[in-house]
């Protein structure tokens, strides 16, 4: 059974159809990049799936359940965790309670609880502090733990919204672009990153990235999009050849004059 | 020992200073000065639950006044006796069962809170599904309408005549000791993982909710307890001046409170105790501005009732100027911050 299976989705925004009839199986542990030039419609199929935008057609089963209607606090509950292109920290909460955050969603304690000191949250609290500093251990900001968010580098920001993604103990995990803005030595460790997280969280992950050599050294497959339409799917090296896609990049350098 | 304990033996012993000075006041201070020691600890209650949802949860709401009304009547109606509501309704006779009910104070003031808490939840449910400034503009309906309907339902509220001969049960161990609780829960449930919830809330509910973080939910249990503590000041308001009509529960008892919650620091619970106690203090010696004033015997200027008012709204006009957070942003006091300073003044400990 695949972890996600999309079918038919389609986006309408009043005359602009951002995503048609857009189709994906992922399978468990499978790490798939999405592409297309600049407005193609890839942050929005992520909105979509996500519970952020309502799909105006289309069905979206994950993990043999209907998420079409769900909002994105179910849904991530249900064990999609994102992060974003234009990114979405609490930018005046320290990095290790931007993580610490993530945990909430899971919390056993009614709210009662912290109030009357009851042992069970205390208990609850020490394990969200633990974890959410293995997390920033592991993407590599446990020395800016008490750091506010909003003073954190571009790409350790990135970093900190993977940790928090993960905090929320997903299945499948959508990177938005996880490699923008970083020099390339900050890419390769994040490669490096994405490969270890995959394997050691047992994640399925879809990435959206516009850095060629990122998307084709790190994904097994690649889908496509173009003005909302899926153009093409395939393995990296036949998507390198694919005339459709070359046109699509290149039709787009040439209509925004790089 | 450590900060923490420290800190938590530092907070026990202001709070029993605090209890040494009411009792003190309770056997030395005059009639007036006990009045205005009882409406500071009503306004430390008002303000900090009113912080809750404004300020630490970011939702801008305009109902206190509503959810003190609710406590106020509720309570009142149900620790006056038969008999009394007798002589007061005498438009419309007062209905069954409240006509023969009459219960004793704490019961009536927790019935009070939880009356209040009800239609807070009730008028959430539907605000909170739909985001965007409507939270406003309908609790500042919900505080018309409650009003309307105490002046209107004859034999509930008995209309503008409002209720007499309420029991002078508010003391200063009641006012203060609401205000302590009020301050010990919600302090406890903003520090908690709870608290953190609400502020990421405030600070970006879109990455709140890719969290997992049910904001809508979070949102009603702030409305809901801020509703809950609102409706119990009220029910001790009324029984600290014994006398309720309509009138008394306007528009502007919520921007008051409005004006404290937002020159103390919108989400700093300790901003509002201290702006709360400069308030309520403040409009006391102010009275003076308000009454004739006579100079040198030569003129009189007529007393300019609402000139408090006035004076408190320059005063959050300046404050928003040269400190637009507030006196206290969003930063709490801590006593950490007391002896850092008083380290680098040299006052050595
Ligand atoms: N909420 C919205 N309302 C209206 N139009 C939208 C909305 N969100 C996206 N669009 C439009 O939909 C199209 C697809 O946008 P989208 O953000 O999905 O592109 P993208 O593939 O992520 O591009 P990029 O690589 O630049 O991030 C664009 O034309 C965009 O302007
Ligand atoms: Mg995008």
């Amino acid at each position: 059974m695949s972890l996600l299976k999309i079918k038919g989705l389609t986006m309408r925004f009043g005359g602009l159809l951002a995503v048609t009839d857009f189709n994906l199986n992922l399978e468990k542990g499978e790490l798939v990049g999405l592409i297309g030039p600049n407005g193609a419609g890839k942050t929005t199929a992520f909105n979509m799936i996500t519970g952020r935008l309502k799909p105006t057609e289309g069905s979206m089963i994950f993990n043999g359940l209907d998420i079409d209607g769900k909002k994105p606090s179910q849904i991530n509950r249900l064990g999609i965790g994102r992060t974003f292109q234009n990114i979405h920290l609490l930018t005046e909460m320290s990095a290790l309670e931007n993580v610490m955050m993530s945990f909430h969603g899971r919390l056993k304690s009614p709210f009662w609880a912290p109030i009357l000191g009851f042992p069970g949250y205390a208990r609850e609290e020490r394990t969200m502090l633990k974890e959410s500093h293995d997390l920033l251990e592991r993407v590599g900001l446990e020395d800016l733990a008490q750091t506010e968010a909003g003073n954190l580098a571009y790409g350790q920001q990135r970093r900190l919204e993977i940790a928090r993604a993960l905090g929320t103990h997903p299945k499948l995990l959508l990177l938005d672009e996880p490699a923008a803005g970083m020099n390339p030595r900050e890419t390769n460790a994040l490669m490096e990153l994405i490969l270890t997280i995959r394997r050691d969280f047992d994640l399925t992950v879809l990435l959206i990235e516009h850095d060629m050599k990122f998307v084709m050294g790190l994904c097994e497959r690649l889908v496509v999009l173009d003005n909302g339409a899926t153009i093409a799917r395939g393995l990296p090296v036949e998507i390198q050849q694919n005339k459709k896609v070359i046109t699509a990049y290149l039709g787009e350098r040439k209509s925004a004059g790089r | 020992m450590t900060p923490k304990t420290r800190d938590r033996w530092l907070t026990y012993l202001s709070v029993l200073v605090l209890l040494g000075i009411l009792v003190l006041a309770q056997e030395y201070a005059d009639e007036y000065q006990v009045r205005i020691l009882n409406m500071v600890a009503i306004y430390i209650t008002l303000a900090v639950s009113y912080n809750l949802i404004n300020g630490v949860t970011g939702q801008f709401s305009l109902e206190p006044n509503a959810f003190v009304a609710l406590g106020a009547y509720t309570a009142s109606l149900l620790t006056l006796t038969p008999l009394e509501k007798g002589m007061s309704f005498i438009i419309d006779p007062c209905i069954w069962p409240l006509s023969v009910i009459s219960i004793p104070f704490l019961p009536a003031v927790i019935i009070g809170g939880l009356v209040a808490a009800f239609f807070g939840f009730l008028m959430g449910f539907p605000v909170f599904r739909v985001r965007g400034d409507y939270l406003a503009i309908v609790t500042l309906g919900f505080g018309e309408v409650i009003r309307v309907v105490a002046n209107n339902l004859q034999s509930v509220t008995n209309g503008p005549l409002g209720l007499k001969g309420i029991a002078l049960y508010t003391n200063l161990w009641w006012s203060w000791g609401l205000a302590l609780v009020t301050l010990f829960v919600i302090n406890r449930l903003v520090k908690s993982s709870y608290g953190r919830a609400l502020k990421a809330i405030r600070e970006n509910e879109l990455a709140a909710e890719s969290m997992g973080i049910n904001a809508f939910r979070h949102k009603l249990l702030a409305f809901t307890m801020s509703a809950f503590f609102e409706g119990m000041a009220g029910a001790l308001l009324a029984h600290l001046i014994t006398t309720i009509s309509p009138m008394l529960f306007t528009f502007f008892m919520t921007f008051n409170l409005l004006i404290i919650i937002t020159i103390g620091g919108l989400g700093s619970i300790t901003g509002s105790v201290l702006a709360a106690i400069a308030f309520a203090w403040g409009s006391e010696l102010l009275r003076a501005v308000e009454e004739p004033i006579n100079i040198l015997g030569l003129y009189t200027i007529p007393g300019i009732p609402g000139m408090r008012m006035v004076i408190f709204s320059i005063i959050l006009i300046v404050v928003m100027i040269f400190a637009r957070k507030g006196f206290m942003g969003r930063r709490e006091f801590t006593w950490q911050w007391l002896f850092d300073r008083m380290h680098r003044k040299g006052i050595g400990l």
